[in-house]
C-alpha cells in the first residue's frame, strides 16, 4: 500500500506533522514503512505560460515557443510533441540544475536561441507518466506563472510505501490510512460529502431497474453517467504514478484512483448500446449458490467482489457508462472462490481482505470527480441495494488488556 | 643337526624363514625323515633314538622361534621407518571442517534458551494441514496463508512452511506449563537475495496458567536475547500481525552496520527486522484444548542471524557450499 502526504491531506490534516513523526506513527500503529521518498523539484524548474509556440524553421521536430515564466518572457525551443496541446508547463529556467552534471545554459538549436528547457516529469525527477513534456493543470492547484514548482505539495510530494499485514484490508486505501493516524495523531478526520451539481434532468430510476433474487449478503448502489471530455488530470497521472498503478485509459484511471482513495471497489459497464429513450435497462441481482451475479439485461456481467467480464468493461469510447460501487464479505468470498476454483480479478486483492463497506462514499467520490475533471454528466439519483448490517460487538475489560500485556494502561 | 642349525640362523627375511620352517617341519621335511627311520630302528634302541630325536626338535623349534621373533622384528622396525610422518609438517591433504555459520548460529541460539531451562523439541518436515495451518488460527482460504509460499504434496501433505507445528504437537503431547524451543528447516517456494526454498528458524514457546505469561515477560526475555546475540543494540518493538499471536510484534534492532545512521541494509531506517513474537491467540489454545492458560510465543530466522552477525550480504551463498566461504569459519 502506497500513500502520499498530499493524498493523505484530504482527509485529514498532516500539514504540520514531521516527515519523522509521520513515520514514527505508522510504525507504531501496526502500519510498517518500508520506504519514505520525498521528491524534491530541483530550484529555478517554475510555472510557465506558453504564448506561441510555431515550428522550427530548419528542424522539423523542434517547436519554438514564447513562454511566460514570471520575471519575463522567454524563448524555448522544445522536441516534445505535445507542446503544442499545452498552456501551461514546468520550465527549467537558465541555472536550474537537473542533475549532478546538467545544468540549463543559454543555448543555440539548429540556430535558434533557446532560455531554458520544458520538462517531463522523469526530467523532474518524477515517476514516468507517459510520453512528451508534463503539462500542467489545476489538479495540482492554483497555476501562478512563475511560481516555483516545488512549492506545489502535489507535485513535490512525499511517497511512503507501507508494507500492510493480511489482516489490514481496513487500511488498503489512503482513507483508511488516514482514519487510523487520525486517532493515533488525535487529528479529525475530514468527512467527505458532495452532492451532484448534475446538469441532466433524467433519474436513473426511469431507466435502469434493480431486481433481485435470494438473500444478497452484499451492498450495491449505481450510477449511470453520459461520457463526454474524459481525461485524466495530471494529479490523476501523477498519483496513479507514484503508487506504481498507471492505467492505459481515463475510465480505468478514474476507477483505480478512487478504489485507492476510498477503499470502496467500482466498476464500470459499457452500455452505450442501450436507447435511453426507448430502452429499459435491467440490473439483476442472484445468489446462484453463494457467487452474487449481477447481470445486466439478461447476461452475467460480473460476479461481486471477484471478476467482470472483458467486454462489458467501459473504455474510453463509451458513450454511456453504469457505475457499480459493491461490497461482499471477505469471508465469504475467498470460501467460494477456492471452493469453485473461480477466476479472480486484480480487485480480488481488496475484497478478499476486505474493501470499504460503504459503498455510498466511492459512488459519492466518483460523483464528484466526474463533475468536476470532466465533461460527463450524471442521470439523477442513484439506484442501489442495501444488505443490513448488524454492529459488531467486541467485549474487552481494561482488566483482561493489563493481564494480557502485564503492565497496567492509564485510562 | 648343525646342518638344521645353520640353516635357521642364516634365513635373514621371514619369506626365508618360511621355506626352512617347510624343509625343516614340513610333510616331507628333515624331521619328518629322521622320524621315519624310527621304525627300522631296532626295538631296544627306539626309545633313546625317539628321545634324542625329540631333544633336536624341541631345540630346533626353540631356534626357529627366536630366529621368527627377531626377524618379525625387524621387520615392523623396517616398516615403521619407512613409514614414520613428521607431525609438525604442513600437509596439503585433510583439512579440517567446521560448522557451518548457520548451524553455529543456531548453537549460540539454543545455548541461550537452554540456559534458561526451555526443553528443545522436534517434529516432522512433511505435515499436515492441521498442524502447518488450521490450529495455527490459519483456516482454509484464509489471505493470511498467502504470506507463506507452500509446497503442497499431492496428497495435501505440505512441507512445514514453519517451526509452529512443533509448538501445536508439543502442547498435544504434554501438559502445561510448557517451555520449549523447536529449531529446524522449514520450506518456502521462494529463491531471491533474501529468500531461499528451505532455510532454519528457531521457535519458542511459553504456557502457564492464565495470567502468569504476559507480554511484559516477552518483552524481557527478546530484549536480554537479543542483546547476548548482538551485543549492545537498540531494540524496537513493532505491532504487527501473525495469525497465531494476539497482539503480535515484529521486533528491530538499530541497524549495526550504519549504527542507526541508515544505509542500504536498513533502507535508511536504522532498523533491522529480526524476529516476530505474541501473545499466543486464544484460537490456538482452543484447537489443542487447553483452558484457562496464557503463554507468548516468537519465531526467527537463523540464516538472518547468521548474516547479520557475519556480515554475509547474499543468504544464498549459505547454501552454495562455496569452500571459500566456509574457510572463514574454521
Ligand atoms: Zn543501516
Amino acid at each position: 500500500m502506497i500513500v502520499t502526504r498530499s493524498w493523505l491531506n484530504n482527509f485529514i490534516d498532516i500539514s504540520e506533522v514531521s516527515d519523522d513523526k509521520l513515520y514514527e506513527t505508522l510504525n507504531s500503529i501496526g502500519l510498517e514503512v518500508d520506504s519514505i521518498k520525498k521528491y524534491n523539484i530541483p530550484q529555478k524548474v517554475v510555472v510557465g505560460k506558453i504564448i506561441s509556440c510555431e515550428k522550427h524553421p530548419d528542424a522539423d521536430k523542434l517547436n519554438v515557443c514564447q513562454i511566460d515564466i514570471g520575471s519575463g518572457v522567454r524563448q524555448i525551443v522544445c522536441g516534445a510533441k505535445n507542446v503544442v496541446d499545452a498552456q501551461y508547463v514546468a520550465v527549467a529556467t537558465i541555472g536550474a540544475k537537473l542533475g549532478e552534471d546538467f545544468e540549463i545554459k543559454h543555448a543555440k538549436l539548429r540556430g535558434v536561441e533557446s532560455e531554458g528547457m520544458v520538462c517531463s516529469a522523469s526530467e523532474l525527477g518524477l515517476p514516468d507518466i507517459g510520453d512528451g513534456i508534463m503539462i500542467l493543470d489545476e489538479s495540482i492547484g492554483e497555476l501562478v506563472v512563475g511560481k516555483d514548482l516545488n512549492e506545489y505539495e502535489k507535485i513535490a510530494d512525499t511517497v511512503i510505501e507501507l508494507e500492510l499485514t493480511a489482516n489490514r484490508g481496513d487500511c488498503l486505501s489512503i482513507h483508511g490510512v488516514a482514519r487510523d493516524l487520525s486517532a493515533a495523531l488525535n487529528i479529525p478526520l475530514n468527512k467527505f460529502d458532495y452532492e451532484s451539481q448534475n446538469s441532466e434532468k433524467i433519474g436513473i430510476a426511469r431507466i435502469a431497474k434493480l431486481t433481485k433474487k435470494g438473500i444478497i449478503p452484499a451492498s450495491l448502489q449505481y450510477v449511470m453517467a453520459n461520457i463526454d471530455d474524459l481525461h485524466t488530470s495530471l494529479l490523476f497521472s501523477l498519483r496513479l504514478a507514484f503508487i506504481k498503478e498507471p492505467q492505459k485509459d481515463s475510465i480505468s484511471s478514474i476507477l483505480k484512483y478512487i478504489t485507492h482513495c476510498t477503499g470502496v471497489i467500482l466498476r464500470a459497464y459499457d452500455i452505450s448500446s442501450i436507447d435511453t429513450e426507448e430502452d429499459k435497462l435491467e440490473i439483476k441481482v442472484t445468489n446462484d449458490d453463494r457467487v452474487i451475479n449481477i447481470a445486466i439485461n439478461g447476461e452475467i456481467q460480473s460476479q461481486v467482489g471477484i471478476n467482470q467480464n472483458e467486454e462489458s468493461m467501459a473504455h474510453d469510447n463509451a458513450s454511456i457508462v453504469l457505475f457499480e460501487s459493491s461490497y461482499a464479505h471477505p469471508e465469504d468470498l475467498v470460501d467460494v472462490v477456492a471452493e469453485k476454483k473461480l477466476k479472480t480479478d486484480e480487485l480480488y486483492y481488496n475484497t478478499s481482505r476486505g474493501s470499504e463497506p460503504n459503498v455510498c462514499f466511492g459512488v459519492q467520490y466518483l460523483t464528484y470527480l466526474l463533475e468536476t475533471y470532466t465533461g460527463c454528466t450524471l442521470y439523477d439519483g442513484t439506484i442501489s441495494l442495501d444488505e443490513e448490517q448488524e454492529d459488531k460487538i467486541i467485549t474487552i475489560t481494561t482488566q483482561e488488556i493489563s493481564t494480557l500485556i502485564g503492565n497496567e494502561i492509564e485510562k | 643337526m648343525e646342518n638344521l642349525e645353520k640353516m635357521i640362523e642364516k634365513a635373514d627375511s621371514l619369506e626365508e624363514l618360511e621355506k626352512v620352517r617347510v624343509e625343516l617341519f614340513g610333510k616331507k621335511g628333515a624331521l619328518s625323515k629322521e622320524f621315519a627311520k624310527l621304525k627300522d630302528v631296532p626295538g631296544p634302541e627306539k626309545k633313546a633314538f625317539a628321545e634324542g630325536l625329540n631333544q633336536n626338535k624341541v631345540k630346533l623349534q626353540t631356534l626357529f622361534d627366536e630366529r621368527y621373533t627377531t626377524l618379525k622384528k625387524e621387520e615392523i622396525e623396517k616398516l615403521l621407518k619407512a613409514e614414520t610422518i613428521d607431525v609438525s609438517l604442513y600437509g596439503n591433504l585433510g583439512e579440517k571442517g567446521a560448522l557451518h555459520p548457520v548451524m553455529a548460529t543456531m548453537d549460540k541460539i539454543i545455548d541461550y534458551f537452554v540456559a534458561l531451562n526451555f526443553a528443545i523439541e522436534d517434529g516432522p518436515k512433511v505435515e499436515d494441514d492441521f498442524h502447518n495451518f488450521e490450529a495455527l488460527n490459519l483456516p482454509k482460504n484464509h489471505p493470511a496463508r498467502e504470506m507463506q509460499d507452500t509446497f503442497f504434496c499431492k496428497d495435501g501433505a505440505v512441507l512445514r512452511t514453519h517451526t509452529s507445528p512443533v509448538q501445536i504437537r508439543t502442547m498435544l503431547k504434554q501438559k502445561p506449563p510448557i517451555r520449549m524451543i523447536a529449531p529446524g528447516a522449514v520450506f518456502r517456494k521462494d529463491y531471491d537475495l533474501t529468500h531461499t526454498p528451505m532455510f532454519h528458524q528457531v521457535e519458542g514457546l511459553v504456557v502457564g496458567e492464565k495470567g502468569e505469561v504476559n507480554f511484559a515477560n516477552l518483552k524481557s526475555i527478546m530484549s536480554e536475547f537479543l542483546h547476548y546475540m548482538f551485543g549492545d543494540v537498540e531494540i524496537r518493538f513493532r505491532p504487527s500481525f501473525f495469525p497465531f499471536t494476539e497482539p503480535s510484534a515484529e521486533v528491530d534492532i538499530s541497524c549495526i552496520f550504519c549504527e542507526a545512521k541508515g544505509c542500504r541494509v536498513c533502507s535508511h531506517t536504522g532498523w533491522l527486522e529480526v524476529l516476530g513474537c505474541g501473545i499466543v491467540d486464544q484460537n490456538v489454545f482452543d484447537a489443542v484444548e487447553y483452558k484457562n492458560v496464557s503463554g507468548y510465543a516468537f519465531g526467527l530466522g537463523v540464516e538472518r542471524f547468521a548474516m547479520l552477525l557475519h556480515k554475509i550480504p547474499d543468504l544464498r551463498m549459505l547454501f552454495e557450499g562455496d569452500t571459500r566461504l566456509l574457510e572463514q569459519f574454521r
